[in-house]
């Protein structure tokens, strides 16, 4: 009797224990879905917003999103090693290089129209995705420099070749005051 | 821009991790030198290949990851490495078994790790643990434990090698090399666990427990192996308990307690100095959080 | 982040050991026996005046104007920035602006002729109490005082912030817990009047509840020329132990009254509102007499032949021409530090000048310099700089998140929270330059912000193309873009324009194809 008492004791509490953990596991699952939409607006947040699309998709965000799905944190050419490094902190990742078959690292830059070349056509305007060149239809076309992202998408369509990527003027770069000169590991830190 | 640091006039002890390796060696010479006058010529010439190998696998590692070798050699720790690896040393051990055991810990378990501060594990503890259980044919009590011969009067060696690595380590303890916690835990953790076994126990047991306490092997252990600020935790509070997370087993494992076993407790407390890191952060002046390796 | 404590008493007396900070072995001995000395006028003044929110300043004199002693120089268009006086009578020799630091540089010759003619900017005041605290925060502003304590914020600007809050606590901070600046020492000793006036001055424009000069222990003179002072007034003597960095406001509230301020925060949160006592001296000279900055004591020390002393300076005095007045050797000009050992920086240029926010300027001695070609050794986590920190931050850690370049670390750790006072740097015995490391992560951390603003920046534009974007799809196409197609009152024909662009396009696919060759691919490139 008193055993089976205590087989009913022991039924009911790891019922109740099972029953406890079911609910918790929904409410982790649930608390997913918001969790990754904040992880890609996170994700975004890092992200240059050059909208350059050297990363191979068509914008930060859909490079955000993909991120959260498992791309690797390592395309973004205008973003840098510290994109990289943020990118790495937010996924609990390790920080990689610059995956060269995406580019580069740039140097922070923006468009720049030679204006006695340029015919007024209004192809680069309409390939600018933050409208930062300023200009009409037969009229003269010309970079906000504050604006550029320095994406280079106007380059292209631009039928003259009138627009050149010029570095900005604001150094990137901050000198980390090392007496270890023969440290390879700095050439990697040394990145922007 | 050549980099000009002032020295600190204001600060009273300025101090100097390699003038510290330095003590560490000059306080290991005792020890090493009645080891010497109590066994044959064997142990010099160990000695003597144990140092070399530590100082060209140092300066290869330093090589090989493109740092300057001298730099490297200049901070003492591969010699003060040597030194109490040499001491640790099996009667029956041959010639190469010193010099691959300083090629692992130095190789391996330091500069593969990051070099000097950044290793996980200590590396006299890595390359103890390697070369007595990878090579379990030469694994006798070491040198130190069995000092037979009376070196003056009636006192056994051994006694005379524990107060030469009490001294040798009295300089770090001043000098602030070393945090006075992590021994002083651990001793004190031993004795109040001795006097809860003298209660149960003839009061002979208490006489044989300082007697195994004050074995130089394990004071090696204790005052030089679990000290090291590399792998022990950096706060006082986290060095108390890695302290504790030490002398506990040891305690608990009374006289079975031998060298080997002591490594390998600090190899396995070394490996959790980033947990105590961890939970042992100080709050910041003005915030209610603790200042974090991580994001939350 | 405010976190009120019960009032420690031990903290008032007692050991510090476990908030961090140490006690440091002192060095101003030598300066203090001199008093204040005074040096004759240099021949030239450079006086800078940076860049206000993006723009230059804006000048009152051009090249070849002659100025009288205490006439404005330049116009400020808010209390941030505090307008520049004329020190002496002089002529402008030149103005010149540097771009790159943003400043615009005055260089006044200095007349020797009339030196007493003066220019006064207002008349001397018999009694402030008649003039309510907008009034004398107005006196204040005009008259261009700023801090002395070594930031140089403008001391209207910091009476202005205060008004929106209540201020329980003005606090004269007379620590100066530096082991090797004495300069504020020598000016209490001397002026202890005038600082408490100063004191009553603040206290009224800020209308603040209570008012205490905090002075540590050591400086036996000073404390009695303050008790003389400040017999019968209602404003404390609070004395603190000898203890560095107690002279930091936030330290000194904690010490003073056990209320932890968090130093990435303002002390006025918690009700408090710190002034430096040499502050406090120059708002008494502005207020009662109208004088508006034109000068600070600075703490003068070096080895022989220098003589250590405290000076007082003429704002815009080039550094070294106050070092060689001491007696420096100019060999040694690549070894200047300012502001002290703990907290100070190496003087790069050596053209630089007295501002406000120099208090004291040393000359290194040879056996004092880590040697330079040394390399860097490791940090070996001996806990050290831990235990030193008197913000309870961990160095090591801070360190390696700076030698990595994690911004996201570095603000997880409290590098906000820093407060640059040098201890960690001191006690390694590794001898890391940690507080250049620490600098490296702020500048890390303020780019890292920049970019995410300018991004935040970019994400905005490109929202507002795609809406812009959808909204065209949207649209009918309306009638006058209809009509303005074919509008044929332009004199630019169509078919020209054609043969125009084809040409260009001939033109443009020529020399992308010369460039294709000489490089061997497609992918343009500036020039």
């Amino acid at each position: 009797m008193a055993a089976d008492l205590v087989n009913w004791i022991g039924w009911l509490l790891s019922a109740a224990l099972g029953l406890w953990l079911l609910v918790r596991l929904v409410a982790y699952l649930r608390l997913q879905i918001p969790r990754q939409q904040a992880l890609v607006i996170k994700i975004d947040r890092v992200l240059p917003q050059t909208q350059c699309g050297k990363c191979g998709y068509p914008g930060c965000r859909p490079y955000a999103e993909a991120i959260a799905a498992g791309a690797a944190i390592n395309r973004c050419p205008p973003g840098g090693h510290r994109t990289i490094v943020a990118l790495a902190r937010l996924l609990n990742e390790q920080p990689r290089p610059l995956d060269p078959a995406h580019g580069d690292i740039e140097p922070s830059q923006v468009a720049f129209i030679r204006e006695d070349e340029c015919i007024g056509c209004m192809k680069c305007i309409r390939a600018c995705p933050v409208d930062a060149i300023l200009g009409s239809g037969k009229l003269m076309h010309t970079v906000i420099a504050s604006e550029c992202t320095g994406c280079d998408l106007c380059v292209e369509p631009c039928p003259v070749d009138c627009i050149d990527i010029i570095p900005d003027l604001e150094p990137a770069q901050v000198s980390l005051p090392h007496r270890r000169v023969d440290n390879p590991l700095d050439e990697l830190e040394a990145q922007p | 821009m050549p980099l000009v640091t002032p020295w600190s006039r204001f600060v009273q002890r300025q101090a100097d991790s390699a003038a510290w390796q330095r003590w560490t060696c000059l306080g290991l010479l005792a020890p090493t030198a009645l080891v010497a006058a109590t066994t044959d010529a064997g142990f010099l010439a160990n000695l003597l290949l144990i140092i070399v190998s530590a100082l060209a696998a140092d300066a290869i590692a330093a090589w090989l990851r493109g740092i300057s070798p001298g730099a490297v050699l200049a901070d003492y720790s591969a010699l003060s490495f040597a030194l109490m690896f040499a001491l640790t040393l099996a009667a029956e051990a041959p010639w190469w078994l010193g010099m691959s055991g300083a090629v692992f810990g130095l190789f391996i378990a330091k500069q593969a790790f990051g070099g000097h501060g950044e290793y996980l594990f200590q590396p006299l503890a890595a390359a103890y643990v390697f070369t007595r259980l990878g090579f379990p044919e030469f694994s006798g009590p070491s040198l130190m434990d069995t000092a037979t011969a009376a070196l003056c009067a009636d006192i056994p060696a051994t006694a005379l090698i524990a107060l030469a690595l009490l001294t040798g380590a009295l300089p770090l303890l001043i000098l602030k090399a070393v945090d006075w916690r992590i021994p002083g835990v651990v001793f004190l953790t031993l004795i109040l666990s001795l006097a809860l076994s003298r209660s149960i126990d003839p009061p002979l047991w208490a006489f044989n427990t300082i007697i195994f306490t004050a074995q130089p092997s394990l004071l090696l252990v204790i005052l030089f192996v679990a000290t090291d600020p590399v792998t022990s935790p950096v706060t006082a509070r986290g060095r108390s308990l890695f302290a504790l997370l030490i002398a506990l087993p040891m305690a608990v494992g009374a006289w079975t307690v031998d060298l080997t076993t002591a490594m390998a407790i600090v190899l396995l407390a070394n490996f959790l100095t980033p947990l105590i890191d961890l939970m042992c952060r100080p709050r910041i002046f003005g915030h209610q959080n603790r200042g974090s390796v991580f994001l939350d | 982040m405010i976190v009120n404590k019960r009032l420690l008493l031990r903290a008032k007396h007692g050991a510090f050991s476990r908030a961090g900070g140490m006690k440091l072995t002192s060095t101003k001995a030598a300066a203090l026996r001199c008093g204040i000395s005074s040096m004759p006028p240099p021949p030239r003044l450079f006086l800078e005046v940076a860049d206000h929110r993006s723009r230059p300043a804006a000048l009152l004199v051009k090249a070849g104007d002659k100025v009288r002693k205490f006439q404005q120089l330049s116009r400020t268009v808010d209390l941030s920035q505090a307008p520049v006086f004329s020190p002496l009578s002089a002529t402008v020799a030149a103005i010149s602006r540097d771009a790159h630091t943003r400043r615009t540089t005055i260089r006044l010759d200095i007349l020797a002729s009339d030196e007493n003619a003066e220019s006064e900017t207002l008349p001397p005041l018999t009694d402030y109490g008649s003039l309510t605290a907008a009034q004398i925060t107005e006196r204040i502003a005009i008259l261009g005082v700023s801090g002395l304590g070594g930031r140089g914020m403008p001391v209207a600007h910091k009476l202005a912030a205060a008004k929106k809050r209540r201020v329980q606590q003005l606090i004269i901070n007379a620590v100066e817990s530096d082991p090797d600046i004495s300069a504020d020492e020598a000016m209490i000793r001397e002026r202890s009047k005038a600082v408490v006036e100063g004191a009553r001055i603040l206290q009224r424009a800020s209308s603040a509840e209570r008012c205490g000069i905090a002075i540590s222990k050591e400086k036996k003179a000073a404390i009695a020329a303050l008790r003389a002072a400040l017999a019968g007034s209602d404003i404390e003597l609070l004395i603190l132990p000898t203890h560095y960095p107690l002279g930091e406001e936030h330290r000194l509230i904690y010490a003073l009254f056990g209320t932890e301020t968090a130093p990435s925060a303002s002390i006025l949160d918690a009700g408090f509102l710190c002034f430096n006592a040499a502050t406090a001296h120059a708002v008494a000279l502005a207020v009662n007499r109208g004088e508006p900055m034109i000068s600070r004591i600075v703490s003068v020390d070096g080895p022989t032949p220098l003589r250590p002393q405290n000076c007082e300076v003429l704002f815009g005095t080039p550094i070294w021409h106050l070092l060689e007045v001491c007696g420096a050797d100019p060999a040694q000009k690549d070894r200047t530090l300012i502001n002290g050992s703990m907290r100070g920086q190496l003087l790069e240029n050596t053209q630089a000048v007295v501002h406000s926010g120099v208090r004291g300027v040393r000359i290194l001695d040879a056996s004092e310099l880590l040697q330079s070609d040394e390399l860097e050794r490791n940090c070996i986590n001996c806990g050290h700089c831990v235990s030193a920190c008197p913000v309870n931050l961990q160095p090591q850690a801070l360190f390696r998140a700076s030698r990595a370049r994690d911004t996201f670390q570095l603000a997880a750790l409290g590098l906000e929270d820093c407060i640059d006072c040098g201890l960690c740097d001191q006690v390694c015995p590794s001898h890391l330059p940690l507080r250049d490391y620490f600098g490296a992560g702020r500048s890390e951390m303020r780019l890292w912000q920049g970019s995410v603003d300018r991004a935040d920046h970019f994400r905005n534009r490109f929202d507002a193309h795609q809406a812009r974007a959808e909204r065209k799809l949207r649209r009918p196409q309306s009638v006058a873009l209809a009509a303005r197609q074919s509008d044929s009152k332009t004199e630019f024909s169509r078919t020209s324009a054609k043969a125009e662009i084809a040409a260009a396009v001939a033109r443009v696919k020529a020399r992308r194809a010369e460039r294709a060759e000489d490089q061997g691919s497609p992918r343009k490139d500036d020039d």
